[in-house]
């Protein structure tokens, strides 16, 4: 099980979404990510309630979140991975923690951004991880292994939603 | 093999199950390479299953092209065709209904295997984008386990049938004409005699005449529902169109039948997909849509042709089965008829109530448009509006081709909860129909076609008027802009109030986004009017054009309810261009780098063609110069035809031709004479048999405008005709252009 997404919410944003697309092409410009063959940059900045900026990459996709107004830099993995799941979430974790130092330092954005240590993942693969009970239990043990010490709250869960857990890393 | 093969084993019809594993199996041939890249290409477009721009595997990046190293290194699934590059999922949405479970699924598709937004086109279609191939079979599945297929979304092929959104609930239409538009459906699926078009084949259904409806004279195959008296008594049937369409080179359709009684709708139909696969073009795409056809066999010979098929063909139960099952179609509403009495004095509501309400003929009932800004809705916002819908109505959701989504039977008493629901997920945005509500192609967003950024362009216009809006004159809010990245006008840009098409343009050796201007279009009447294009302005200016002339149009209309058409015609071209005049220059890159970049995208336009030019003090080369005087020629042209002198815009349209193709022979044989005969001759030579003029996806197409002109020996011609040759003389200088800029490139 590789599909799976993963954000860390900002607690600073005070900065205007369209400055991420300079960022993001100069990432593809400048290979900043690792292991990862980037496609291009997607505004969807219009929709209030999606993406927002999005960099396509092969391996997955890097975007600037807006769902439910919580602001987070979100990586969602779409290539597989060679572990196990709790492996997998490490491997994903490491990935989007380079791309949000990338972020912090980068000049443009400057001081105008932090993140705290607060997370959500979605379980994005929905042959191994139906919208029921039964899956979202084995998500919070995986979850609880992978951020050992962290507190974790099932998110609302809606019709055909994703299995998704807020994770508290703060405490 | 796919996991969802068997966890979905009996929720797929069989024909649909066997349909997606012949194509699994081609996938896994193509993968091997046991099928030529060209078939499957082509196979898989009959799936639904598109290119997207870079998947030739490389990409400019700002500073350079750069090669795009994906796993599967030279594996293709088409030509120029990378396996590993993403690829777009085009799925059907017939009449653009749709239920509230197949959305919640489209929603789980899209943030599983793309990018977690659906696009809705100006086709009812949904596209999906950045889908690798390997996943297209799960997706598919999942498809069909809801009753979706995405079977001929794309090819030469029956495109999705479209139909007024408003079909059943509407004020002013004959009969409700949702039921035929999915017995068509069902009936041109796959169908044997549909097989062989050399192009695509687009069916629409419109059930009035005077509104947009199902924009009948822009299709292949248009059908208006018309009821007449037959021996007393009222018969259904239908009003056919052939021959229209949009594209590079638009043709209005042609009346084939007042009148094809409902019993006859699916054979006639039959018919016409027989004589175009038996006598349409096939090596030479650029000609081979059916409006080629009907203009040149004239429509009394089509239709004599089509008769004489229809008469031969066997019989099909098919045909009017599914009449009986009419009476029976309908509807359900899931609340009982209400009145909206409510005083609410909620001013952002009655803004959204006064442009996204329309009141149902069934009294008590509302159709509420849900406004999408650019088509795009996210993954999270469909399944909770899913969510929604299913409080209010049953199913009754229809996409529309202005890129919305409508909801159909809300009661009305509902009206301000719904609201209230849908503010929550951020759908709440007034202005559907508006000059707000702009439509946009994908351009350079995705499309490999895109010259401009059209969703660039109209995402700031949306922000800029949404910002005047309140203040706005309604005579301005009334209006309709559309934008399309290329000439290929899939945003419908010929049948907007305002509407412009991507091109660019080389200043100094730097290549500049561009936009061409185009007024007059007329979107009622079943799209009844093409515009012409007026001018070319830089991108980065167009929000002052839109500025200016829809100011300067409510300063000036007569006694202040004169529409914007009326006004154009009145004032004229050649005024509307002045206008917008000053918009058109370009500064120096020195001066401004801005003009030389896209919306919404920092890397340099085109970078890759660019150069410095060497002669800082000139302001325009020689070549630019007499590009210029084409254009001002084809612009006489223009003026020619709304004077109604066909002939005199005909032979313009010739001139600006010989003026463009003369400026660029003059770079290679700089004393030619200026005649035409050498002209066409030299120019055959030095830049269509050598492929100088030829275009990467329209070919050797632009440039036989030019060579076929000394054939057409007319004394008389209408206005069709006169039409077609100034639009092929303005694509002709747009491909001199192109090829002025390919040549200065080459010499840098």
């Amino acid at each position: 099980m590789y599909k799976i997404g993963l954000k860390r919410l900002f607690s600073l944003f005070n900065v205007d979404l369209e400055l991420f697309i300079p960022v993001f092409h100069e990432w593809i410009q400048k290979d900043k990510i690792s292991n990862h063959i980037m496609v291009d940059v997607a505004d969807y900045k219009h929709i209030p309630d999606g993406p927002g900026i999005m960099l396509i990459a092969h391996e997955g996709n890097f975007s600037i979140d807006l769902e439910n107004g919580e602001v987070g830099l979100q990586y969602i993995r779409k290539q597989p991975l060679k572990n196990d799941v709790i492996n997998n979430i490490h491997e994903i974790k490491s990935i989007l923690n380079q791309a949000c130092n990338l972020l912090i330092d980068n000049e443009m954005l400057g001081e105008k951004i932090s993140f705290n240590n607060q997370y959500r993942i979605i379980a994005n693969d929905r042959y191994y991880f139906s919208n029921n009970k039964k899956s979202q239990e084995k998500l919070l043990e995986y979850s609880q292994e992978a951020f050992e010490n962290a507190e974790l709250k099932v998110n609302e869960i809606y019709s055909g939603s994703r299995l998704n857990i807020k994770i508290n890393n703060e405490v | 093999m796919d996991k969802w093969k068997d966890k979905l084993k009996g929720l797929i019809a069989s024909d649909l199950e066997k349909e997606i594993s012949v194509f699994e199996t081609q996938i896994e041939l193509m993968r091997r390479g046991e099928i030529d890249d060209r078939i499957f290409a082509e196979t898989r477009l009959r799936r639904g299953v598109y290119g997207q721009r870079y998947d030739n595997g490389q990409r400019h990046d700002g500073n350079r092209i750069r090669k795009l190293e994906y796993p599967s290194r030279e594996l293709m699934k088409g030509p120029e065709t990378v396996w590993d590059a993403p690829g777009m999922l085009r799925i059907k949405i017939p009449f653009g209904g749709v239920t509230s479970d197949q959305l919640i699924l489209m929603g789980d598709l899209a943030e599983e295997y793309s990018d977690g937004v659906l696009h809705v086109t100006t086709r009812q279609d949904i596209q999906l984008h950045y889908i690798h191939i390997d996943d297209m079979p799960s997706v598919m599945r999942r498809l069909a386990a809801v009753g979706i297929t995405t079977r001929e979304a794309c090819g030469n092929a029956v495109r999705n049938v479209t139909a007024c959104p408003l079909a059943g609930v509407c004020n002013d239409e004959s009969f409700d004409v949702t039921p035929y538009s999915a017995a068509l459906t069902k009936f041109l699926l796959g169908h044997p005699d549909c097989q062989d078009f050399g192009r695509k084949f687009k069916v629409t259904f419109s059930g009035c005449q005077d509104h947009a409806c199902g924009l009948t004279n822009m299709h292949d195959f248009g059908a208006l529902a018309v009821i007449r008296e037959v021996n007393g008594i009222k018969k259904r049937g239908f009003k056919i169109y052939v021959g229209g369409g949009l594209g590079a080179v638009p043709h209005p359709a042609k009346l084939f039948d007042e009148f094809i009684p409902e019993e006859e709708l699916l054979p006639i139909a039959q018919a016409i997909g027989r004589v175009f696969a038996r006598l349409g073009e096939k090596k030479n795409r650029a000609r081979a849509r059916i409006k080629f056809l009907v203009a040149k066999l004239g429509i009394d010979e089509f239709k004599r042709l089509v008769i004489e098929e229809r008469k031969i063909l066997p019989h099909d139960e098919l045909w009017t089965s599914y009449i009986n099952e009419l009476p029976s179609y309908g509807e359900e509403a899931r609340k009982d008829p209400s009145k909206f009495t409510k005083d609410i004095s909620d001013l952002k509501f009655n803004e959204w109530y006064r442009s996204n309400i329309y009141p149902q003929t069934q009294d008590g009932y509302s159709v509420v448009t849900i406004s999408l800004p650019l088509g795009d809705i996210s993954s999270h916002q469909v399944r909770k509006l899913a969510d929604i819908t299913r409080e209010y109505i049953r199913d009754s959701i229809r996409l529309t081709v202005e890129q919305n989504i409508v909801l159909r039977w809300v009661s009305n008493e509902d009206l301000y909860i719904l609201y209230q629901d849908l503010k929550k997920i951020n759908l709440d945005t007034p202005g559907a129909g508006t000059i707000v509500d702009i439509t946009a192609c994908p351009g350079t967003d995705t499309c490999k076609l895109g010259i401009a950024s059209s969703r660039g362009l109209a995402g700031e216009l949306r922000k800029q008027l949404a910002l005047k809006s309140i203040e706005m004159n309604e005579a301005i809010k009334g209006l309709r802009i559309k934008i399309s990245g290329c000439f290929n006008s899939c945003a419908q840009h010929h049948i907007s109030d305002i509407g412009f098409y991507g091109i660019s343009r080389t200043i100094k050796g730097y290549k500049v986004p561009h936009f061409q201007v185009v007024l007059g279009g007329q979107w009622d009447k079943n799209g009844g009017t093409y515009g012409l294009a007026i001018g070319a302005v830089p991108s980065k200016k167009i929000p002052n054009v839109v500025t200016k002339i829809t100011e300067t149009y409510v300063k000036e209309r007569n006694k202040h309810d004169e529409g914007f058409q009326d006004y154009v015609k009145r004032v004229g071209k050649v005024y509307m261009k002045s206008l917008i005049e000053e918009y058109m220059n370009v500064p120096s890159y020195e001066d401004d780098v801005t003009y030389y970049s896209d919306w919404g995208d920092p890397r340099e336009f085109s970078l890759g063609d660019m150069g410095v030019g060497e002669c800082a003090g000139e302001v325009v080369s020689r070549e630019e110069f007499e590009l210029q005087i084409a254009e001002r020629i084809v612009f006489e042209a223009q003026i020619a035809l709304e004077e109604k002198k066909y002939l005199d815009a005909k032979k313009k349209s010739f001139e600006a031709m010989l003026q463009a193709a003369r400026a660029l022979i003059r770079i290679e044989n700089y004393d030619i004479p200026n005649k035409p005969e050498i002209i066409i001759k030299e120019f055959k030579k030095r830049f269509f048999d050598t492929k100088k003029f030829y275009d990467k996806y329209a070919k050797g197409k632009f440039g036989r405008y030019l060579l076929c002109y000394l054939d057409k020996d007319e004394n008389t011609i209408s206005e069709d005709l006169a039409r077609q040759y100034v639009q092929e003389s303005q694509l002709f200088i747009e491909a001199s252009h192109s090829c002025y800029a390919n040549i200065s490139s080459e010499e840098k």
